[in-house]
Order: C-alpha cells, then structure tokens, then sequence
C-alpha cells in the first residue's frame, strides 16, 4: 500500500493506492499520526486507487476511528472500487463510517 | 496431463531458480526426477516442478505462466521436495505452491495464486477478487495462527495492535517459525474449485472464534471466508482449511 496526505478545506485527505493488508500496519500507523495531529474536522479516505482489503486493513480503519473520535473529527471512505466497497459493506462500515460512492 | 511433445519422458521434469545445480541433481536422483532438455526451454520452461531457493514473485509466476503446475520453496539445506508437493506433480487441473511461512507472509500469495488459477481457466475474472480475498484470509490463519502460533488476533485498542504486529514480526525473525512450510493446494473440474491451504503448527480451533462486534478490531477472516465461498471447512486440528467455490 501507499499513501499520500494533503490538507483539505477542513480537515485532510489521505489517498492510498494499491493493496493494503497486515504487512502495511506500520505504513499505516504514519496515517494514523497524521489524524492524531488534526483538531476536528473531516479526514477523507480516497479509496479510489485501493484495489484490495482484507481483515486486517479493515482492523487499520477502526483503529483510525479510535484516534478520531475523540477529536470530533468525522472519517469519510470516499471512492471505493467494488471489490474493496463489497468488503467494507460485508463488515458494516456503513454503520461506523460516513461512505461516500 | 501434460501433452507428450513437451514431455517425451514419463518423469516430471525439475527446474530450479536460484538452486546449484548439485543440489538439483541430488533431488533428481532421490525423487526419480528428469532434467530439462538441452537445448530446450530454459530456467522454469517446460517444467512439471519448479522448486526455487529464496521464493520471488516474479520467478514463482514465471513458472506457473510457463506451464509449472507445482511450485516448491525448499528452505536453506533443504534436501528434498515435501511429499504434498510429489503429489500433486502432473496432476491435471490442480496447482500446488508450497512457501516458507516467511514468503507466505512477504509476498502478495493469494494474488499470484489466483493469477494463475485464472491463466489456468480454473476462475473466471469476475470472480477473481473473491478467491483471492478468501484464499488471502486462509493464509493469513495459517500464518499467524497456524505457523507462527498467535493464538488470537489483536485486541481492541491502537497500542494492542501495534503489539500484536511486532509479534509478528518478531516469531517471522525466528528461523524455526518462518521456516514451517504452508501449501496451498487447488484442484478443479467444470464448475467447482477446491482450495486447501496447510500449515506446520499445532493446531487452533476455528470453534472458538466467534463474530465479534461490527466495531471489533479482529476476527472478521473467517466471516469474509464464509462470505467469498460457498463452503469453507477445517480439518487436521486446524492445520488445513478448505475452500469450495461453486461457479
């Protein structure tokens, strides 16, 4: 997986590109400090070069949303292939995320 | 079966990357294995059995683009080609790769071995993504559960993750763990593929895991399994899990 952060009108838009499983946790935990650093807004995900997550990538983004909560700040998953959006609709994400096609 | 054109010889024939050729020979000589042709294809082509020495992704797919129906990693003063692997030589509609637990983890395995299954007409396209997604959860079991014997996944919280990842990485710098072997095994006829993959460790118990909360950090492999393929099913104390796709 790789990843990209760029301020946003708001808050910040964080885009990841290609496969993202356990072995990118520690790439992810750069993405991780990056919303650790914001006071509220939206953090925007642009799945849109995403092309594969598994259980564990799942486990990344409620990690992501521990971090956020509490700063009142609102992730949105923006973007998604199908693949990826059939996933992240098997675990509910709709429920835990703002999801945005 | 492979057609007699490229195998004038009734034994499989062995290709080696990145193996000496002494060693090729000895593992000729102990498994009734043929060489390639001089002056024939070259490095993987033309092979029944490719064993490699340090696995690569590119090399492993060179092999099963080439005709390879059986990939083998043998591991530092590895002598021998595992039973499982013999096996599956020749067989027809079937695939076998057998990895360290190291590669296994290190390299993208589910998506070479759906590439393949694809190339081999055992999946169509659209229904790629499901069986790598499904295949790509049972080696993360066999992995971290299995091999490296994580028994559970991590718990709840940022700092319990992180902990749960250096211990991965810490049992994967273990020679005796990331040496354990993990093979997957796929077999196919018109309308149905079975895949199977196998792990060295001892044991665990699919019973136990349970579907956790929507906001649960771990334990969703198992569901995304039951959800990409029509069965999904645990034998050997939990060393192998079974896949079965209905088309």
């Amino acid at each position: 997986m790789d990843y990209s952060v760029r301020p946003l009108e708001g808050g910040l838009e964080i885009r990841l590109t290609g496969r993202m499983t356990l072995v990118d946790h520690d790439r992810f935990r750069a993405v991780v400090d990056s919303i650790e650093k914001m006071d509220g807004g939206r953090c925007v995900f642009d799945l849109s070069g995403l092309e594969f997550i598994d259980s564990s990538g799942l486990g990344m983004f409620l990690i992501a949303r521990d971090v956020a909560q509490p700063k009142n700040i609102d992730i949105v998953l923006r973007h998604a292939q199908e693949a990826v959006r059939r996933i992240l609709n098997i675990a509910k994400f709709d429920t835990l995320f703002t999801v945005e096609a | 079966m492979s057609g007699p054109a490229l195998h004038p010889t009734d034994r499989p024939r062995l290709a080696g990357i990145e193996l000496p050729e002494p060693l090729l020979a000895r593992l000729r000589d102990r498994h009734g294995l043929a060489e390639l042709p001089a002056g024939g294809p070259s490095g993987a082509g033309a092979a029944d059995l490719v064993a490699v020495g340090v696995a690569d992704a590119d090399a492993i797919r060179r092999a099963f683009r080439q005709g390879a129906r059986t990939v083998v990693e043998l591991c530092t003063g590895d002598d021998h080609i595992p039973d499982g692997a013999l096996r599956s030589v020749r067989r027809p509609s079937g695939l076998h790769l057998c990895l360290t637990t190291a590669s296994a983890f290190s390299l993208d395995t589910s998506a070479i071995v759906s590439e393949a299954l694809c190339d081999a007409g055992a999946v169509e396209s659209p229904r790629r993504h499901e069986v790598e997604l499904a295949l790509h959860e049972a080696l993360t079991n066999a992995v971290v559960h299995g091999n490296l014997g994580i028994p559970k996944g991590p718990a709840d919280t940022a700092r319990a993750f992180n902990a749960f990842y250096a211990e991965v990485r810490r049992r994967l710098a273990d020679p005796a763990r990331a040496y354990l072997r993990v093979a997957i095994d796929a077999a196919w006829e018109p309308g149905i593929l079975d895949l199977s993959v196998t792990d060295e460790g001892e044991g665990y118990d699919f019973s136990a895991v349970e579907a956790g909360r929507v906001d649960a950090k771990s334990g969703r492999g198992l569901q995304i399994m039951r959800e990409m393929a029509q069965s999904v099913s645990v034998t050997e104390d939990g060393r192998r899990l079974s896949l079965r796709f209905v088309r």
